[in-house]
């Protein structure tokens, strides 16, 4: 069970990490500000996109049918995969077929949902990330802390000190010389290996091609240059049709970094002569979701990961505190969706419900209305807490009896006074300790407004 | 013009004055006031936690209560009770024809206080006699869900002694979050220093919930930090005549 109470209590206690992460999301959330600023049919255009993507989810199997069709007919070889074990094997034995011994990709948070890259390793594949954030992460032995920025955790000094470390950079912690030495390391590994592999951000179903967005370039490297270019995608990626992508294209960069377009937009529609170019369709809980009434909504979500940067919690403790490859608001649905309840049961209450993100989402996706739901299932299936429990039990007793509540009341207002210092409270036992270790508690009135009204009334 | 106030839980036995001052306000622009005798809680904590069964028991009991159709308004000062009952009562009663037609009868009537000032009384300026430097914290389910942006600091920007300095991170939620701040409490509070390391130079934290000011006056509290909350009715009232 992903423990997040205690994820972030950790990362709480690490300032580079807390300063990093809010620094990083505050930057890009300005940045969003500014770019919508001067995009005036924005809104519109948010609503055009969730139409889209309501299109798909209401006649899924036919759009996927579509998109299969047509991708076949433009020469790329359509597979499909239940779960991630059946992806892995997929995806596996096409490396094996062309004799991979080195891969080269570019980021894709499906391929870490499958948890590919141990799997193929312990095949005697090497796999190389080549977006920049990625790269960073991998050789740092960590996973994303972000859906967009996976490496927003870290600082220019830790990752300078670990560039030098690891990979034997002379020690600099000038951000463009860092990004050289990246560049120079990958660009050798473009050219060796044996080949490519991609997520996708959007499988166009009237046209059969699939789209890439990036700011590197690093993504048309993995996809052009080896000789087979396998494309590994969750099958919400669906939209429509080819009129529907401007849309999607407008409004994904600035929700996420904040620009206004990505600096490379790709759009694969022809496996060109000689190279083979394979795309791996996941479901992996995706259907599951689309059968779902309330989480079928969260299949909208095109990974801006703005939802992430705009949550007062993410931008505190970063995405590593979710324990999953899906971190923020949206990942906490996924997570319980795609790795289930037993894993993700205590994600859906990190959140307070303020609702940023719902006003985020470029596609209106009610993130915390999802999240109240899936409180109520996982309350239902393990019944409560044993103090959480009692304690709500009670309150609802003495909201709903005026008997017990004058008693109840009564008793309270009395028994508050041994823990009073002053006007306040300073310390509590037991499930009410926790208000007590960091913040005072106003203690109860001597009587209640109601009492008090009436006493006034009667006078 | 007949209101029934709402005081809400944490009014009604924490703060009572806030609900004489509410009242206080509503007379001054000649509004009728009654309050039910029974104590109610909307269920909020009970239905954010998971906890559908015990909510509906508190909702059903809530609106036995403020069904009353011979009132032509319910008010309340809070953003967030307010919310979720306009909100969340028809997801608890989906199932439930009889207690949907009472949710659906009352929800045009349901207003917070300031958003029943603003809206339905076209109130702009009170003659609030109060003074002193304030800063304003935008709850929530206040700010996001019932819309409320501007009204608030517009109604504190209009009091003549009154110093309105808006805080940097107005919009960021506090870290209450209802039992969020006893599941996490470490995070809770990070959330809420972070907010009152934002609030300069004021004497005064206000805002349309008590439970938030609940939360931050208990950090301001433990950190000696020289600001008061106070909730936006109390500014609001002050010095104006009593019945």
């Amino acid at each position: 069970m992903i423990d997040f109470r205690k994820n972030a209590d950790r990362i709480l206690k690490d300032p580079v990490v807390v300063n990093a992460v809010q620094r990083a999301t505050l930057h890009a959330l300005k940045k969003r500000e500014e770019t919508i600023e001067r995009i005036p049919d924005f809104e519109d255009l948010r609503d055009r996109a969730r139409l889209a993507k309501e299109k798909v989810i209401g006649d899924f199997e036919n759009y996927l049918k579509l998109f299969k069709k047509n991708a076949t007919e433009n020469g790329f070889i359509v597979h499909e995969a239940g779960d991630a074990e059946e992806a892995r094997n997929l995806i596996l034995k096409i490396l094996k077929a062309h004799g991979a011994r080195t891969v080269v990709s570019s980021k894709s948070m499906t391929q870490e949902e499958i948890e590919i890259n141990p799997f193929l390793e312990s095949h005697g594949i090497k796999k190389y990330e080549t977006d920049l954030g990625e790269f960073i992460v991998q050789v740092a032995g960590q996973r994303p802390s972000h859906i967009t920025a996976p490496a927003i955790h870290l600082t220019r000094k830790e990752i300078a000190r670990l560039f030098s470390e690891k990979l034997g950079m002379n020690y600099t912690e000038d951000p463009e010389e860092i990004t050289n030495f990246a560049r120079n390391f990958l660009r050798g590994k473009y050219f060796k290996a044996d080949a490519g592999m991609s997520g996708a951000n959007f499988l166009v179903a009237d046209t059969g091609s699939f789209v890439i967005v990036e700011n590197e370039g690093n993504a048309r490297m993995s996809t052009t240059l080896p000789g087979v270019h396998i494309v590994v995608t969750g099958i919400e990626k669906l939209i429509p049709s080819i009129m529907d992508l401007p849309v999607f294209l407008k409004i994904l960069a600035p929700s996420s970094t904040g620009q206004r377009q990505t600096v490379y937009t790709s759009i694969f529609s022809r496996a060109p002569e000689g190279r083979e170019i394979h795309i791996v369709l996941i479901d992996n809980g995706r259907r599951r979701m689309l059968k779902d009434p309330i989480l079928r909504e969260a299949l909208m979500c095109i990974r801006c990961g703005g939802c992430s940067n705009v949550c007062p919690i993410f931008q505190l403790v970063g995405g590593h505190a979710y324990g999953s490859v899906y971190s923020g608001p949206i990942g906490i649905i996924w997570t319980y969706a795609i790795f289930g309840h037993e894993v993700a049961k205590e994600l859906p209450f990190a959140s307070t419900l303020c609702g940023a993100c719902r006003e985020i989402c470029p596609v209106r996706i009610d993130i915390p209305r999802i999240l109240l739901e899936l409180r109520r299932r996982v309350v239902e299936r393990e019944g409560g807490r044993p103090g959480e429990k009692i304690l709500i039990n009670v309150w609802a007793g003495l909201m709903t009896e005026p008997f017990l509540n004058k008693i109840g009341f009564r008793v309270a207002s009395k028994v508050q006074t041994v823990f009073k210092k002053g006007d306040k409270i300073k310390s509590l036992p037991s499930v009410l300790s926790s208000w007590t270790k960091f913040k005072d508690l106003e203690p109860l009135a001597d009587k209640t407004f109601r009492e008090l009204w009436k006493e006034r009334k009667g006078s | 013009m007949k209101v029934l106030l709402f005081p809400t839980c944490l009014v009604d036995h924490i703060k009572p004055k806030i609900g004489f001052d509410t009242v206080k306000v509503l007379k001054h622009y000649g509004v009728e006031v009654h309050v039910p005798e029974r104590p109610a809680c909307c269920g909020q904590i009970a239905f954010n936690v998971g906890y559908w069964r015990e909510a509906r028991k508190m909702a059903s009991s809530w609106l036995e209560i403020y069904d009353q159709p011979e009132y032509d308004y319910i008010v309340a000062p809070s953003g967030s009770c307010v919310h979720m009952i306009r909100e969340n009562y028809e997801i608890l009663f989906k199932d439930d024809p009889e207690k949907l037609t009472k949710v659906r009868r009352i929800k045009p009537r349901l207003f917070e206080l300031v958003e029943f000032l603003t809206r339905i009384l076209k109130v702009k300026k009170i003659p609030s006699k109060f003074r002193g430097k304030i800063t304003y914290h935008a709850s929530c389910h206040y700010l996001r869900g019932l819309g409320m942006k501007s009204e608030p600091g517009d109604l504190l920007k209009n009091i003549d002694g009154a110093d309105f300095k808006p805080m940097e991170l107005e919009e960021t939620c506090c870290g209450f979050g209802g039992l969020f701040s006893l599941k996490f409490p470490e995070l809770s509070f990070k959330m809420a220093e972070r907010k009152v390391k934002s609030m300069e130079d004021v004497e005064y934290l206000t805002s349309a919930d008590l439970s938030c000011l609940l939360n931050l006056g208990g950090v301001l509290s433990r950190m000696g930090l020289p600001i008061r909350p106070l909730h936006i009715v109390e500014i609001l009232a002050e010095g104006l005549e009593d019945d």
